[in-house]
């Protein structure tokens, strides 16, 4: 059951590619949560669209390869620049002229791009625990796991399970030593059995595409650098100091190069928007506040 | 006899069931007392209610089930989201705009929900010992809804008599057990009494009724909600929701936590001088 159901669902096709959103509540400022699919779909932010529906028009919408979306198994159906169309093809769908994106994890490469890409349609960004290249510093166990990802390993265990057999072949294996590493709170287990249930909805085969197709064409750094340095727009960035996925200086960069405004929260995981609901929504709010005020 | 009769007694009628509510006092800020799980009704705010009615209008109402509202055994009557809907009907009826929710233990989940669904309603928000799901339960208590629906064993002990069949069977056993893991200080003889009493005043088949309610909103999405300033209260001797559910929650929250030291499940009926205190202190603030 759950808190709020939204006022308008409606379904997209994307080049074959069905995409699924969801419009709550409405006001002159409109939110565009962006999920990182596919380990995960609209559903990641059941704990800040309810909220935030009160006194904004909020847009959500599944991520190609889960959720009520489809699910493309090429990594060609993957890459930045689909995801940032499935945005813009959202915002249409919605008839929203422009947005605050919010992103978790690595939806904000997407957010990103697509700030840098549509700069009219973008009033702000909020970025949870952002996964974006090059800045900040990557987890030591995402350097060692890219070099064995193709490999056939003997009895895969801990971050050796991001490889792309054992996905494919155990997805469930990956998706709960995934999140059960990322949860380092205590008593996470209904955050620990929403994510997983929400990752399994989608196949090992899905994720190893979109794991892939985001990588495609990359940015060289100082492309990337210029990119964040010119958005010229309200930054937020939310990172828990204890994240295990996207390391917190990651964050800290991303708000030193937007000149953004930066929240640390003290013994978070990479969950923060699920285990700290009430700090990450009051930031969001007192944020947009701010933003409308100083229009 | 009572410290202090009610201003005036009233019903609302929601969902075809008539529910019955207390005023006393008329000062502003309104203070909502909700009610709790079924087994006992709006008297377990003795307490309370002389206390703070000095200063402020407090408001009570019985759910369905037990007190001066009907024993229906229609699970869907027991959903939290129903009690959230008989406590805006009553502010209604009482022409309260706004108010300090308190709820206790289920209650507490009540509380929050309500706080939740109407922000502007709520001015502060106080839980005590409340069943949210944010840290395990205890040990004992994770089983018992396995076995809810089976026979009990012969010679049942503890938590084995949490059980429809034991309930419909052995009813006043089951509250002499219960209310004695709630007050597992000493001294507290007047207090069980006065819980088994209001046990009796229901039976076993409208707890099992209640017991079959539709799922609870997600807890999280509920507290994820919450904009009124919130003080939790807990005693650290809570045998059965673990006092950690309350720093978890007060730390989530960014809310106060009273911490009664070597206090069981029922702070405001053991401690009630420093619990009224803590209490009015936080009304105060909120309030102005």
């Amino acid at each position: 059951m759950r808190a709020r159901d939204p006022d308008r669902a409606g379904v997209i096709d994307r080049d074959g590619v069905d995409i699924y959103y969801e419009v709550h509540g409405d006001g002159d400022t409109t939110l565009l949560m962006i999920p990182p699919s596919p380990i995960t779909h609209s559903r990641i932010y059941k704990a800040q669209i309810p909220f935030l529906a009160r006194n904004h028009r909020v847009v959500t919408f599944d991520g190609r390869g889960n959720g009520r979306s489809g699910r493309p198994t090429e990594k060609a159906s993957h890459t930045r620049a689909e995801n940032v169309a499935d945005i813009v093809a959202v915002l249409d769908a919605t008839a929203t002229k422009s947005v605050v994106l919010v992103a978790h994890c690595h939806a904000n490469w997407w957010a990103v791009e697509f700030a840098d890409r549509y700069p009219e349609r973008v009033d702000a960004l909020i970025a949870i625990d952002p996964g974006v290249p090059y800045l900040g510093r990557s987890q030591q166990h995402w350097v060692d796991t890219a070099k064995t990802f193709d490999e056939v390993l003997d009895d895969p265990t801990g971050w050796e399970l991001f490889n792309r057999h054992v996905i494919v072949n155990e997805h469930h294996r990956w998706v709960e030593f995934f999140f059960g590493a990322q949860l380092v709170e205590r008593h996470s287990t209904k955050q620990y059995e929403d994510a997983v249930a929400w990752a399994l909805e989608s196949s090992g085969e899905v994720l190893v595409a979109a794991e892939e197709g985001i990588e495609l064409h990359p940015p060289d750094r100082e492309a990337f650098l210029s990119i964040c340095q010119n958005l010229d727009i309200p930054v937020l960035v939310i990172h828990g100091s204890e994240d295990v996925c996207q390391a917190v200086e990651r964050g800290r960069e991303l708000a030193a190069v937007t000149n953004g405004e930066y929240l640390e929260i003290e013994g978070a995981g990479h969950l923060t928007l699920a285990r700290e609901p009430v700090k990450v929504n009051r930031a969001i709010k007192e944020f947009i506040d701010r933003m409308v005020r100083a229009r | 006899m009572r410290a202090r009769e009610a201003d005036a007694l009233g019903s609302v009628v929601v969902d075809d069931l008539e529910f019955g509510f207390e005023v006393h006092g008329d000062r502003d800020p309104t203070i909502l007392l909700m009610p709790t799980w079924t087994i006992i009704h709006s008297r377990f705010w003795k307490f309370q209610i002389p206390y703070l009615a000095r200063r402020n209008r407090v408001i009570t109402y019985d759910g369905p089930g037990n007190g001066r509202s009907p024993r229906t055994t229609d699970p869907t009557a027991y959903a939290v989201e129903a009690f959230v809907d008989r406590a805006v009907a009553v502010l209604d009826a009482v022409g309260t705009h706004e108010a300090v929710i308190v709820g206790y233990s289920d209650g507490g989940k009540m509380a929050a929900a309500f706080a939740a669904a109407h922000p502007a309603r709520t001015l502060g928000l106080v839980i005590i010992a409340p069943a949210l799901r944010v840290a395990p339960p205890s040990p004992e208590r994770a089983v018992i809804a396995e076995t809810f629906h089976e026979p009990y064993p012969p010679n049942p002990i503890g938590w084995e008599k949490y059980n429809a069949a034991y309930w419909r069977d052995h009813y006043e056993d089951f509250l002499h057990f219960f209310f004695s893991e709630i007050f597992t200080e000493t001294y507290t003889t007047k207090a069980e009494d006065d819980c088994v009493g209001w046990g009796l005043e229901t039976n076993g088949a409208v707890l099992t009724a209640e017991a079959l309610r539709p799922p609870d909103p997600d807890h999280l999405e509920v507290i994820a909600g919450i904009e009124a300033p919130t003080l939790v209260i807990h005693g650290t001797e809570d045998h059965l929701v673990p006092f950690e559910v309350s720093r978890r929650l007060a730390e989530m929250t960014d809310g106060e936590l009273a911490a009664f030291q070597g206090t069981g499940h029922a702070p405001h009926i053991k401690e009630p001088v420093r619990f009224n205190l803590i209490l009015r202190d936080f009304i105060e603030r909120v309030g102005s």
